[in-house]
């Protein structure tokens, strides 16, 4: 199965790269939200705000994690739909469910390529973030910070994978992601602590993994929270991950199944 | 492998159409396009067997079924001794599927890297992978073009590369549907060549080769079925189906001279169904074409009256209807 996830991430990162001007295009992309840190830090610089103080007050490390949290979540919720939806444009759907490879390689094999560039992007960040904007990770209980990115992943991949099942009944217009892209962006507190939104929207974000997500990833970076002092959010994000991953799964197979008795595998 | 290669029993399969949202939404739907309708063949083991027919017959969507992508709704599938009805993912092991659409490949990719793609995907041991790819490359003559992007290939040569993608799977059953679409006359003769020299001969592959092409299937394969509306309407030798259509009517008169009152008497003859005549035209004597109804009582008659009216008559030989005239006249009997 390595073998399998290997030779499709070198499929990815082959096409990417023979698209130089989109490559080029996307390195160049990627600085887009650095540069928006940077003049954020000057407009925040020695301000407290006061309704972040459990995050250590300092506005710029709040936006960043935020930042970078939603944007590695988004990437595991849309890769697998954008993966399949660009095989069955493409024409290749079939041919690689009639290959040894199951579906669930497949599937993980569309997901690598994105997966590293979002790691990378994030780590970026961070180091940027360390290095320039002065930004302060010493207190940091790296435990905690691996929990919550582990589970962060287990998460959302989960959600990933229902997603993709739309994409293979309906082809365009996913509900699922833009319901949870939305959502996700409006009250899991990417820009504003949840605490700021009215009670009804604060009740909804806790039924969204990045909340959790955002709320450990934050504490345990900036604070130094021990997995045990996250153990609500991490906890939290373990249900997600256990229901999430296998509803997937199965949503996955459902719509297989579907598509192989409607006929509808070649069509896009 | 046993005998019969692929043994299909009842196959019938049916298409939602999805006419509304709630068709898109349901399993539900009570509007239906039928493919396939009580489809029974046997594939013999090491031939080709061509499936035949116009577009949309469901020439398709039976290899689909024979390749696990698409789930029939009835029938069953035994394959290699191998009863698959109820395990259509078991299929891999035994067919691989070529697809007729150029569009399967990955075109940002040069021929090499998608086939080494794929021997991963299909399981070849590591270690194997670059000397396999270059073998199936040899194979199919794509050796000088492994380093090009697919997309720069023509369209024989994407097919060449998708069969050598399936050479890469090892299995004893090829399901190749329209090799020759879109491909020019030289190069589709080319590919027929390398379909039975390469494939057949040498390999020992059994091929199931769906075409709407009469010449192809004519040339290459040692049975057909002939498909019509969702059924096979008759299968056997190319001979043999031909011989179906108006067996035993059609006859050639071959004459060194030719009344013209004659000819008129023959037409108004009672059982005398079709009645064409050639001139002279490069050869040295009249060619007739008759189709009767029994020729067996007729015939006698027919050469008498020529011979009476003055006609030399030459040779007189059954024809055998063209694969293309049988298929056609299968598709008007139903």
């Amino acid at each position: 199965m390595i073998q399998k996830l290997a030779v499709l991430f070198w499929r990815d990162w082959l096409n990417a790269r023979s698209y130089r001007m989109a490559f080029l295009l996307q390195i160049l992309g990627s600085a887009v939200p650095l540069i928006v840190l940077v003049f954020m830090a000057r407009l925040f610089s020695g301000a407290n705000v006061q309704g972040i103080s459990r995050y250590g007050g300092d506005y710029v490390a709040f936006f960043m994690l935020g930042g970078v949290v939603a944007t590695y979540s988004l990437t595991a919720l849309s890769a697998f739909s954008t993966g399949l939806r660009q095989s069955q444009t493409t024409g290749t759907l079939e041919v690689l469910l009639l290959t040894r490879a199951n579906l669930f390689t497949i599937m993980f094999g569309w997901a690598l390529y994105p997966f590293t560039r979002a790691t990378i992007q994030m780590l970026l960040h961070l180091v940027v973030g360390f290095l320039v904007l002065g930004l302060q990770f010493g207190n940091a209980d790296l435990l905690a910070v691996f929990a919550s990115f582990i589970l962060t992943i287990g998460a959302m991949v989960g959600l990933g994978l229902i997603a993709a099942s739309f994409t293979l009944v309906f082809k365009q217009g996913d509900p699922f992601t833009a319901a949870i892209t939305t959502a996700s962006v409006l009250v899991s507190g990417v820009f504003y602590p949840v605490d700021v939104l009215p009670t009804w929207l604060q009740g909804i974000s806790v039924l969204i993994p990045q909340t959790h997500s955002m709320e450990s990833m934050r504490l345990a970076l900036l604070q130094g929270y021990s997995v045990t002092d996250l153990a609500a959010s991490l906890g939290a994000l373990v249900i997600f991950t256990a229901v999430l991953i296998p509803t997937g799964l199965f949503s996955l197979q459902v719509a297989l199944n579907r598509a192989r008795v409607v006929g509808s595998l070649a069509h896009y | 492998m046993s005998e019969i290669a692929i043994s299909v029993r009842d196959l019938a399969k049916r298409f939602p159409q999805s006419t509304s949202f709630r068709g898109v939404l349901t399993f539900w739907n009570n509007h239906y396009t039928t493919a396939l309708d009580g489809v029974e063949i046997d594939v013999p083991a090491g031939g080709i067997f061509g499936m035949l027919g116009a577009n949309g017959v469901g020439k398709t969507t039976l290899l689909k079924i024979l390749a696990g992508l698409v789930v029939a709704d009835r029938g069953t599938l035994t394959v290699a001794g191998h009863n698959l009805t109820q395990s259509p993912q078991r299929l891999k092991g035994f067919v691989t599927y070529v697809p007729g659409e150029e569009r399967s490949m990955y075109w940002r990719l040069t021929g090499v890297e998608n086939l080494q793609l794929f021997a991963v995907l299909y399981e070849v041991p590591r270690q194997q992978v670059t000397r396999r790819v270059a073998e199936v490359l040899e194979v199919v003559g794509l050796s000088e073009a492994a380093g090009r992007r697919v997309a720069t290939y023509s369209t024989g040569m994407k097919q060449r590369l998708s069969i050598a993608r399936g050479l890469l799977s090892d299995t004893e059953i090829m399901l190749l549907d329209e090799p020759t679409r879109g491909l020019d006359p030289v190069s589709a003769r080319q590919l027929w060549a390398f379909i039975q020299d390469e494939l057949v001969e040498r390999r020992g592959r059994t091929i199931v080769l769906a075409t709407h092409n009469m010449e192809e299937a004519a040339t290459l394969c040692g049975q057909v079925a002939i498909m019509h509306r969702g059924r096979v309407r008759a299968c056997g030798s190319v001979a043999s189906i031909a011989s179906l259509v108006n067996a035993d009517k059609h006859y050639r008169i071959e004459l060194a001279t030719l009344d013209s009152l004659a000819m008129q008497e023959l037409s108004q003859m009672t059982g005398v169904l079709s009645l064409e005549c050639s001139p002279p035209n490069g050869h040295a004597h009249y060619s007739l074409e008759l189709t009767l109804e029994h020729p067996e009582v007729l015939i006698p008659q027919v050469v008498r009256k020529l011979a009476m009216s003055g006609g030399q008559v030459l040779e007189v030989k059954k024809v055998e209807a063209s694969l293309s005239e049988a298929i056609e006249a299968l598709g008007k009997e139903g």
